[in-house]
């Protein structure tokens, strides 16, 4: 009794311990282990607690000579060294201090390592699609480039080292908050990290193609309703380079023998892997001299990414003997890829070309090991993949190599199933393709930047440029396979290597424009160029904000940073000014209720803005994806719908043309009557409000619709924001939609003496969740206010106490 | 004041250092530990034992949690209640301290066991 008495108390509170240091599993979240996550010493107390920088002496083997970093009070870090290597070792420390959780997670994000930290059976199956479509073999193949260039790839490693100090000088109970609720700790940082970011980037901006939907379509409609529906180049297009252009060079190869496609289906496709959404894309521009009023150029740049807490974007500006740069940084990348210096601005939007093709394997038999390209036996490559999990045992998925790709479909003992994946993103590149941002940061005037672009290889951008010099220019810049007419746009025969690219577009062939007449350039993720153009592509391209964005400048003078600010948070819809008189052309009016004729009247009042407050737009909206949805009820009622291409929301816009109003493609195919776009618009009008349940005393704002909201990355929902009222949808300048929207807004003024800029990004600088930097900025971003960005000199931070040295 | 409660003021105030020492380096459990060790050396019955150590615990972890939430505005307590079930950062001030309350008593209880078993007190 005497030890038993000793023992229960013993006993339990060994219980109690054990309870609290161990996560709680329930069925549907894995919560943090009580004890040390509530500890205000070591749990989430002490980050509340924590200084968002501790100023000061910050002891380092690897500053010789000092390095000082100014945070101001925007939490921009102003890093001052006397060498380049210094000044990214400095920036590495400077990034991980504020975003070290998010690095980790967009590198295990790209090299499918997420289910091994987060647990779940879908991250399961994404982990796995990430390895199979090559995202870690494409990586290691941009390191093997990247090496070749010593003095760079040295920047490179001094970034990872500051990254890699900062870790080691956390002790546990500094980590993130994150790393406390999830149960890891921080790994070392290593340029393959670096270059898995690299590849994270290139997945969201040039991954998005549609050769199995495309294919699958393709065989659903036939060739002649397929061609109708998905042209190649809509005439109205504004091209990203001016469709007058003329080229002066001859194609290296223009094969006119259309790419040997299946005319058959051999299986239906069914995708695997996650593509961008739509809705994603970009604008910039610039505007010469002779247009402002400052009479130097003005640049615009804002790209729309996945809008996520902690921002995709962290602010930074670099000052050494050779460079002074001030821009945005992705975390992990060492360069700023969008930014300025004393002389020039720069910017990037995507390129939408396909880069990324599939090929059918022509296996010899159904083990999978071999395959045929013309006629001779290959032999795969195989790698195993281990993917570790959460609280459970890893699990392993073999990975077949062939010389067109990773094989990411296939069913093994069936010798006709095996899709592989050719992305641009996979090749060795010639140099250190970020150089091109080192080199940017440099530069002083437009040969400079020409020189800087030619490191780069992908994802493809729209580079935009500007120079205190006076020079505006625009290159559609990265390695942009030679094709034959069509190939790319289906799924391609893997048994003959006729079907491989025909190597790169050189880059003095690609779409360039320097100092158009017009005054300036710009993009919007359209079509590069008009179809003159020597070499063939073909891929995804916007139809509306690059129209915009022409006819907004256009014509107009004196323009001021005030005029750009109003046109990148412009909501105007070109495709609702195009489309919404020939839909309500379309309507009968003499059969409509009151409350149905208020509707109306509503629309034709609408300014065609996507404002919070809008109620024409909501109307508008829901008409024409009600109007869209029955005209391709072809498509949508297939049962194979989730595997098909849907056309481009513009093919609307031509089908209500008066000559194409009794087109096939209205006769709705669950009815015994032949429709017209006539019957069409009626009856989806009168389902929109039906949808709405429209009254026009109360109708709902387009804003409480979008319900735009910024997600942490991992979805935590106290780490998000709140519901935001904004405007915006995908084919206005304000592209907000779809979780996606302006990552980035940044309009600077060039000058003789140091350019002014206006910048400002949903989020903070800060990846910490208790930090004031947060999300500090979001109220801004959301009322299209910017802020100013600091480009101070060394001098002006004497004295100041927010300063770190090294 | 007797010579018993002279010492038992100088365990007690040696608890308290020693757990806010010690938890800034040590895990969390070592508020048990603590407890246990000055248990021992109270003189006092059981209950009241443990009565003081829930107490302490509480206090100790509860005030911290307090004055944190104080300077920081509440920013990141507001963010983790939400995780928690929308609860507000008092409740979470509150469950930390509850935590360590128990936490300490288990260990004073230990202590408490641990003393009479050797010395019979």
């Amino acid at each position: 009794m005497k030890y038993i008495k000793l023992m229960l108390p013993f006993l339990l509170t060994l219980a109690w311990s054990v309870f609290l240091n161990n996560p709680i599993v329930t069925a549907d979240e894995t919560l943090p282990a009580l004890g040390p996550f509530l500890s205000p010493f070591t749990g989430f107390w002490h980050n509340a607690y924590l200084d968002d920088v501790k100023f000061g002496k910050i002891n380092n083997q690897f500053v010789k000579n000092e390095a000082t970093v100014y945070w101001d009070d925007r939490l921009v870090p102003h890093i001052f060294a006397q060498g380049e290597a210094e000044a990214f070792y400095v920036s590495g420390y400077s990034i991980a201090s504020q975003r070290l959780w998010q690095m980790d997670m967009l590198s295990r994000s790209a090299s499918g390592r997420l289910a091994e930290v987060l647990g779940g059976e879908r991250l399961i199956q994404r982990d796995i699609t990430q390895r199979r479509l090559g995202m870690m073999f494409g990586a290691e193949n941009s390191l093997k480039g990247w090496q070749k260039d010593s003095l760079n790839y040295a920047l490179l490693k001094a970034y990872c080292a500051g990254v890699n100090d900062y870790i080691h000088n956390l002790s546990p109970r500094d980590y993130p908050v994150e790393y406390k609720l999830m149960g890891f700790k921080p790994e070392s940082w290593t340029p393959l990290k670096s270059a898995s970011i690299v590849k994270y980037m290139a997945q969201s901006l040039c991954s998005r193609e549609a050769d199995l939907e495309s294919t699958n379509t393709r065989n659903l409609l036939g060739d002649s309703l397929f061609n109708f529906l998905y042209p190649p180049y809509f005439k109205e297009q504004s091209p990203v380079i001016p469709a007058d252009t003329k080229w002066s060079f001859a194609p290296l190869t223009k094969d006119t023998v259309t790419a040997n496609q299946f005319t058959e289906l051999r299986y239906l496709y069914q995708r695997e892997n996650e593509v961008p959404p739509p809705g994603q894309g970009s604008n910039n521009w610039a505007v010469s001299g002779e247009k402002t009023q400052s009479g130097f150029p003005i640049l615009c740049n804002d790209p729309h990414l996945r809008l996520t807490l902690p921002s995709i974007w962290f602010e930074n500006h670099i000052n050494t003997p050779t460079i002074d740069a001030y821009g945005v940084s992705v975390p992990g990348i060492p360069f700023i890829l969008i930014g300025f210096n004393k002389n020039v601005a720069w910017g990037e939007t995507n390129v939408g070309q396909d880069v990324a093709d599939w090929y059918q394997i022509n296996w010899t038999d159904s083990s999978h090991q071999s395959y045929l390209i013309d006629g001779e036996v290959r032999k795969v490559t195989t790698k195993i993949e281990e993917i570790k999990l959460k609280n459970k045992a890893s699990i392993f998925d073999t990975v077949r190599y062939t010389d067109w790709g990773p094989v990411v479909t296939e069913k093994i003992n069936d010798a006709h199933h095996g899709l592989a994946y050719h992305w641009i993103a996979h090749e060795i590149p010639d140099k250190f393709e970020s150089a091109t941002f080192l080199n940017l940061m440099k530069a002083k005037n437009y040969d400079d930047y020409y020189n800087a672009l030619k490191n780069y290889s992908n994802p493809a951008q729209n580079f935009v440029f500007a120079s205190n010099g006076g020079d505006i220019a625009l290159t559609v810049n990265g390695n942009l396979p030679i094709k034959r007419i069509g190939q790319g746009l289906f799924v391609q025969d893997g048994a003959t290597s006729a079907n491989a690219w025909h190597g790169f577009i050189p880059y003095e062939h690609l779409p360039r424009v320097k100092n158009p007449p017009r005054g300036f350039v710009s993009s919007a993720n359209q079509h590069s160029t008009d179809p003159s153009y020597p070499y063939y592509y073909n891929g995804d391209f916007e139809n509306y904000r690059g129209r915009i964005i022409n006819n907004a400048l256009s014509g107009k003078n004196n323009l001021t940073p005030i005029d750009m600010m109003q046109l990148q948070n412009s909501t105007f819809s070109l495709k609702a000014q195009e489309t919404l008189p020939l839909l309500l052309s379309l309507l009968d009016n003499t059969t409509l209720t009151s409350e149905q004729s208020e509707a109306v009247k509503v629309l034709r009042d609408w300014d065609f803005s996507y404002d919070s407050a809008s109620i024409g737009a909501l109307i508008f909206h829901t008409w024409f994806r009600s109007f869209y949805k029955m005209t391709l009820d072809e498509l949508y009622s297939s049962k194979d719908s989730s595997n098909l291409l849907y056309p481009e929301s513009f093919i609307i816009h031509n089908l209500l043309d008066p000559v194409n109003s009794k087109h096939k493609i209205f006769d709705v195919m669950s009815t015994p009557q032949t429709e017209t776009a006539k019957d069409i618009a009626n009856t989806s009008f009168l389902f929109t409000l039906n949808e709405l349940k429209f009254n026009s005393k109360t109708a709902q704002s387009w804003g409480k619709y979008l319900n735009t909201k910024i997600p942490h990355m991992a979805n935590l929902p106290g780490f998000s924001s709140e519901i935001l009222l904004t405007g915006g949808t995908s084919d206005v300048l304000n592209a907000i939609s779809n979780g996606s929207g302006p990552s980035w807004r940044m309009i600077v003024e060039l000058s003789k003496d140091s350019p002014k800029a206006h910048v400002i990004f949903p989020g903070g600088q800060s990846g910490h969740p208790g930090s004031k930097y947060y999300a500090n900025m979001i109220n801004d971003w959301k009322t299209g206010s910017y802020q100013t960005a600091k480009f101070m000199g060394r001098s002006s931070i004497e004295g100041n106490s927010r300063v770190q040295s090294f | 004041m007797t010579k018993t409660n002279l010492s038992n003021i100088l365990v007690v105030i040696g608890y308290v250092v020693a757990c806010i020492l010690f938890q800034t380096i040590l895990p969390w459990y070592i508020i048990i530990i603590c407890a246990l060790v000055s248990a021992y050396f109270i003189t006092a019955k059981p209950l009241q034992k443990i009565s003081l150590f829930f107490l302490l615990g509480f206090i100790i972890w509860g005030i911290s949690a307090y004055y944190i939430d104080h300077q920081s505005s509440s920013r990141l307590s507001s963010r983790i209640g939400v995780l928690f079930g929308d609860q507000k950062p008092a409740v979470l001030i509150g469950i930390s301290g509850l935590i360590a309350a128990i936490s300490s008593a288990f260990g004073a209880w230990c202590g408490t066991s641990l003393s009479t078993f050797v010395r019979g007190k």
